[in-house]
């Protein structure tokens, strides 16, 4: 067994009292956006799924999944910072679940916000729902009820390479690897949203209520003057003894999501890739200090050992290279028994650091060793002693690594996550199988403060070309705005908004997140360790 | 125990519990015990405790233990010596009785010419009240079948209508108002053609919250005629018993005394020979005859519990020829004994008959208590026969004592895969009228809703949920398809 | 989705969750934590919540029988798909059922009968008890699968209508 962590923390510290407070409270402010965006609808709106016999989604959802088993939901915040706020959780239910003992991805449109039309990032979200199945080769339910795509915003969703195409796209390449995907089909799919239970496996389509047609009564008849009912021309009846679209009819959506969970144990419990594996333990710290831990100020530094010592197993945690680039914490631990390599930042990468971090990448990748992220970093070292020494050159070694590494990477966007450091550390581009950031979290090129002053800097400049001084207001009202913008852009909830991570999480809930994405991500092979060239 | 009996092997003819309990007695004596069966029975303590079985066939399971030339075919190539009809089935039948005596094999019972004078209701009543014994108002059809509806209104209500060819309180009707005495004497006749094959009806003044009071008798061909006490069996339901006493204690001495002269003189006066019953109506501090049944009776163990006696060796040495040992001085009376007929019935559905398998069956044991069982584990119980499945008997000092053993004794009994009536019993006994031996044979219908299961207290709901839950395949293989760390995380959300 | 208990016509949500060593019952709002131990034969021991009793079970998850305390319960476990399959199953007003065992006394029609709603199609005896058994609505007489003599249990399928032909 690893050793434990030593910890340092004084948690009768005014500092750890007022980090507390603040992360709690940004907790309960996550909490409660949660809340909001999953469950509160305008009331017209659930009444309308009363009438039409429907249950609204999380009740779906409830039914699908085994009693008693964790859902790890994806970017449930998706849109919050969009179409001013009318489209919550993107009208979109993600994450994995357990269904009849199966890991599965489940994708469920939410017919209670615009009747489940997509919208841009409604087909983010599914697609990278998708992308995750097929990286982690996890089966794909459907649950189908939506109006279709949203015209107004049609060209941010239809056209390009990653928009709904792409759906169709991936469902296929799943289907081709031999992943199942079973489809219910609970309410219209219409035109594109048709392909969705063709693609799959299988599909169930609910009497009454589920419909598949490539055009719906009006549009036939605007382009052909065929008049005929939404039954008879993509009812469950009609798909489910004529056409062979619908492989089974349900009575009621109990029926049909009973009927869903045999057809899900109907298949054949995937192979796992074997990693190094022990019987579980719980963080001998509480995970709960954690919120005391993370600073109130986004500029204070502080022992991300800490951290790691209330998310690992025992808080046990075996330390690579623990005098040599200490601005990167590397080592090996255990989360739900699995064995990982964590990366965490301790300040700024220097070529030190960066060389660490590379050689240690390459160390788990050999070892079949997961690889976790813990981000806090500002970004590289600059300047131009660094620069002599090569710093980019150590960084781009660092990004070779994390490019080229084939065992699955969990990326936790702690803190700050800012510049090439990101990179370095796994950020978005670098295909972790899932990423989460934690509300008090910031992800930019640069800090906020940072880029403010640099486009008033530039400004200043500008003006000065012409002869022009500013008044200290005058500068405020120029930077003020810019500061206040980038904030936006930089939270964490504007992140999870447009899908940058797979999203918020309280702090407490990461090992769980975790534990649970290590568990998915073993449902694929590891690939062969290989990694491009290393600029030495 | 003699040491020569004039037969060796005696056939029961029966099934259930009786059959295995008369065969005890039998092997007890050191003689040769065969059995009836019908492949209707497939698991049955008879069977084991048999030293051979005969097997016979019928349209229905009930016709095949009718019908009496098959069976004294069989048991005549079978070398039966005597045949034992337990009771129910053959056992009141004078021609069956008649034809076993001329196959040349020894009838444990009274003479066919009893029985026959007996079985007809009509004819016993007229023979008991010509010797001066009690007998309540009545009108007789056969009397004069033109004015027998007129001079049953005469009888005034209440009354009850009975089938001259009946028994086994089965048929009987009670009328409360004469408006539609016609309408029930009509529908009575009805049965009784279908249930005797006799339509002739007797009508009988009806004593309101009557007690139901009857006296064991045994009399050898020696000329003596003993009565065994008497048993009080008023807690019944459609006239038939569900629980019986012995001794009666709300009699007084001269009651009792009474009561069971009547009931020796009766028998006396039949030329009865071996074991049967005498049946009054008690009320309002009079008695009057009911009917005498020429056979052993369901109850019979609560009088040998308060005498010591076993009556069925007593019935085989009476029919071997012996004469009765014992004088009515020896007679004992010692404490009190209850008996409870549990059967096949729910008594939330109007005691609707129950079919299914036995999948457990565990009887209560210790010190007074005995358990005439027909059934054992794997037994079918159907619709093919009565749903008498066993006898729960409790012997104490007092009243008081049998109903608290009583009560514990069916607390043990466990029957599982089957509905039956013991939860019932446990109410019926707990109940403050029964406690307190205020008692009619109107008791059970009049308190049935009292006397009802009371609905699943929660805690109760959640322990018989879990059990089935954590028993069941289905749940438990639900719960280990859950890979371990996610059953390990429960319903954890983010 | 969790399986259907049903108790004295009640009925129940319930699965079992946790870890083997520790399982919780979800019953109904209620998560408790309950274990069983069969002991010899039907007797086993039930814990629930840290109260332990004694109990008897026999019988298979179609129909479980419980003793508890002197009174004996039958508790049907039930799979969600067999049960809401079966309540969209239109079969409900076709079926003439005995409501108890017996024996058939009479058997007035025949197959292809027309009959209406309340006509008699079965008459059965059951411990002496006549019962007529009516048609649930009216139909035609599809099958008939009892016959005069012969007996059943509680629950059989006596008479199967089919409905009434459009004209």
């Amino acid at each position: 067994m690893l050793r434990r962590i030593d910890s340092r923390l004084d948690t009768a510290s005014a500092s750890y009292q007022e980090n507390y407070a603040h992360n709690q409270a940004l907790a309960a402010e996550l909490s409660a956006r949660q809340r909001e965006a999953r469950h509160v609808r305008p009331q017209r709106d659930l009444d309308r799924l009363s009438r039409q016999g429907k249950l609204f989604v999380r009740d779906r959802l409830a039914q699908l999944l085994d009693p008693g088993t964790p859902f790890l939901e994806l970017s449930t915040l998706a849109a919050n910072d969009a179409y001013d706020g009318g489209a919550p959780c993107a009208g979109q239910v993600s994450g994995i679940g357990i269904i009849a003992g199966h890991e599965v991805m489940i994708h469920a449109d939410d017919a209670s916000v615009k009747g489940g039309a997509w919208y841009p990032l409604s087909v983010k979200k599914i697609v990278r729902a998708l992308d995750i199945a097929i990286e982690n080769r996890l089966p794909v339910v459907h649950l189908c009820d939506s109006a279709g795509g949203f015209l107004p915003l049609q060209a941010e969703l239809f056209p390009d390479r990653m928009h709904a195409g792409r759906i169709f796209r991936n469902q296929s390449i799943l289907s081709r690897m031999g992943v199942p995907q079973l489809a219910v089909v609970l309410g219209h799919c219409t035109a594109g949203g048709a392909y969705i239970p063709a693609l799959s496996d299988y599909n169930i389509i609910v009497a009454g209520t589920g419909a598949i047609f490539l055009g719906g009564p009006p549009l036939v008849k605007a382009a052909t003057g065929e008049e005929v009912g939404v039954e008879e021309l993509g009812g469950a009846a009609m798909h489910s003894s004529v056409s062979g679209t619908a492989d089974y009819a349900a009575a009621s959506e109990l029926h049909a999501l009973a009927l869903a969970r045999e057809i899900v144990a109907t298949w054949p419990m995937p192979g796992k890739t074997t990693v190094d594996h022990a019987e579980p333990e719980p963080p001998f710290y509480d995970p709960d200090e954690i919120y005391g831990i993370i600073p109130k100020d986004p500029r204070v530094q502080f022992d991300m050992r800490e951290v790691i010592a209330r998310m690992v197993d025992g808080s046990r945690f075996h330390e690579y290279q623990p005098d040599y680039g200490t601005t990167l914490i590397c080592g090996y631990a255990r989360i739900w028994g699995y064995r990982v390599g964590v990366l965490a930042n301790n300040g700024v990468l220097f070529n030190d650091s960066a060389l660490k971090g590379a050689h240690f990448i390459q160390l788990c990748d050999k070892a079949r060793v997961p690889l976790v992220f813990l981000q806090n970093i500002t970004g590289f070292m600059v300047g131009r002693e660094y620069e002599r020494r090569g710093i980019t050159k150590d960084g781009a070694k660092m990004i070779m690594a994390v490019a080229g590494a084939a065992v699955p990477k969990f990326t936790v966007v702690c803190n700050s996550s800012f510049g090439a450091g990101t990179y370095g550390m796994a950020g978005r581009a670098f295909d972790s199988r899932f990423m989460f950031s934690w509300p008090n979290s910031q992800v930019g090129v640069m800090g906020a403060e940072q880029a403010a002053n640099v486009l008033a800097e530039v400004k200043l400049r500008q003006l000065a070309r012409e002869g022009l001084t500013l008044s200290d207001e005058a500068v405020a009202a120029i930077r003020d705005p810019v500061l206040a913008e980038y904030r936006r852009q930089c939270s964490a909830w504007h992140a999870t908004s447009e899908l940058w991570d797979d999203g918020v999480l309280d702090p407490t809930d990461t090992r769980n997140a975790l534990g649970m994405g290590l568990s998915a991500a073993l449902n694929a092979p590891i690939g062969d360790s290989r990694f491009g060239v290393f600029r030495l | 125990m003699t040491a020569i009996w004039p037969f060796e092997t005696v056939l029961v003819a029966n099934r259930g519990e009786i059959a295995a309990r008369v065969l005890r007695s039998v092997k007890a004596l050191g003689l040769h015990g065969l059995v009836l069966h019908h492949k209707a029975d497939h698991a049955a303590p008879a069977l084991a405790l048999a030293d051979g079985i005969i097997e016979i066939e019928g349209a229905t399971p009930v016709a095949a233990f009718l019908d009496g030339t098959q069976i004294i075919e069989k048991a005549r190539t079978a070398g039966v010596g005597a045949i034992h009809p337990g009771y129910g089935f053959l056992s009141e039948n004078a021609n069956f009785c008649a034809a076993v005596a001329q196959a040349g094999m020894v009838f444990v019972g009274p003479s066919a010419q009893a029985m026959a004078l007996m079985g007809d209701k009509v004819r016993a009543r007229a023979f008991v009240a010509a010797r001066g014994f009690p007998v309540a108002p009545s009108a007789i059809e056969d009397d004069d079948p033109e004015t027998f509806a007129d001079r049953a209104r005469v009888l005034g209500v209440p009354l009850l209508i009975k089938p001259a060819a009946g028994g086994g309180g089965k048929g009987m009707r009670i009328v409360r108002d004469l408006a539609v005495l016609d309408a029930e004497l009509a529908q009575a006749r009805r049965e009784g053609l279908r249930y005797f094959g006799d339509g002739r009806l007797y009508v009988e003044r009806y004593v309101e919250r009557p007690r139901h009071i009857e006296v064991q008798i045994l009399a050898d061909h020696h000329g003596t005629t003993l009565h065994l006490h008497e048993r009080e069996c008023s807690l019944q339901r459609r006239f038939q018993k569900i629980v019986e006493e012995a001794p009666a204690t709300t009699l007084t001495v001269q009651q009792r005394k009474a009561i069971c002269e009547a009931a020796v003189g009766i028998a006396a006066a039949a030329c009865y020979r071996n074991a049967g019953t005498v049946e009054f109506i008690f009320g309002d501090g009079v008695f009057y005859f009911l009917e005498m049944n020429t056979r052993l009776q369901v109850e019979h163990p609560v009088t040998e519990a308060i005498t010591g006696l076993d009556l069925v060796a007593e019935q085989l040495r009476i029919a071997a020829g012996e004469k009765l040992r014992l004088s009515q001085a020896d007679i004992r009376l010692d404490g009190h004994a209850i008996e409870m007929r549990i059967c096949a019935e729910d008594a939330a559905a109007g005691f609707a008959p129950c079919t299914g398998q036995v999948l457990a069956w565990h009887t209560a044991v210790g010190a007074g208590i005995r358990t005439d069982a027909g059934i054992m584990q794997g037994a079918r119980i159907t619709a093919a026969f009565d749903p008498l499945l066993a006898k729960l008997i409790v012997h104490a000092p007092d009243r008081t004592q049998a109903l608290a053993l009583a009560r514990t004794a069916l607390r043990e009994t466990v029957l599982l895969g089957c509905g039956s009536n013991i939860g019932f019993l446990g109410r019926l006994l707990a109940h403050p009228l029964v406690l307190a031996a205020e008692l009619h044979t109107g008791l059970v219908e009049a308190e049935l809703a009292a006397l009802q299961r009371p609905t699943l207290p929660p805690q109760t709901a959640q322990a018989v949920l879990a059990a089935a839950a954590l028993a069941s395949q289905a749940l438990l293989q639900a719960a280990e398809a859950v890979p371990p760390m996610h059953a390990a995380m429960g319903a954890w959300r983010n | 989705m969790r399986h259907i208990l049903r108790v004295e016509g009640q009925t129940h949500h319930v699965a079992l969750a946790g870890p083997a060593s520790a399982r919780t019952l979800l019953l109904d709002e209620s998560y408790i934590a309950a274990s069983l131990t069969q002991r010899v034969g039907s007797e086993a021991s039930l814990t629930i919540n840290g109260r332990c009793m004694v109990i008897h079970l026999a019988g298979t998850d179609d129909c479980r029988f419980i003793w508890l305390d002197g009174e004996v319960y039958e508790v049907a476990v039930l799979e969600p798909l067999t049960v809401h399959a079966r309540a969209a199953s239109a079969a409900g007003g076709l079926e003439a059922r005995a409501p108890m065992p017996g024996n058939v006394v009479a058997l007035p029609v025949s197959v292809g009968d027309t009959v209406l709603a309340g006509a008699t199609l079965v008459i059965i005896e059951s411990m002496k008890l006549e019962v007529v058994i009516k048609a649930p609505q009216t139909g035609r007489v599809a099958e008939i699968r009892c016959a005069v003599g012969r007996s059943f249990d509680k629950d059989a399928v006596l008479v199967l209508l089919a409905p009434e032909m459009e004209s």
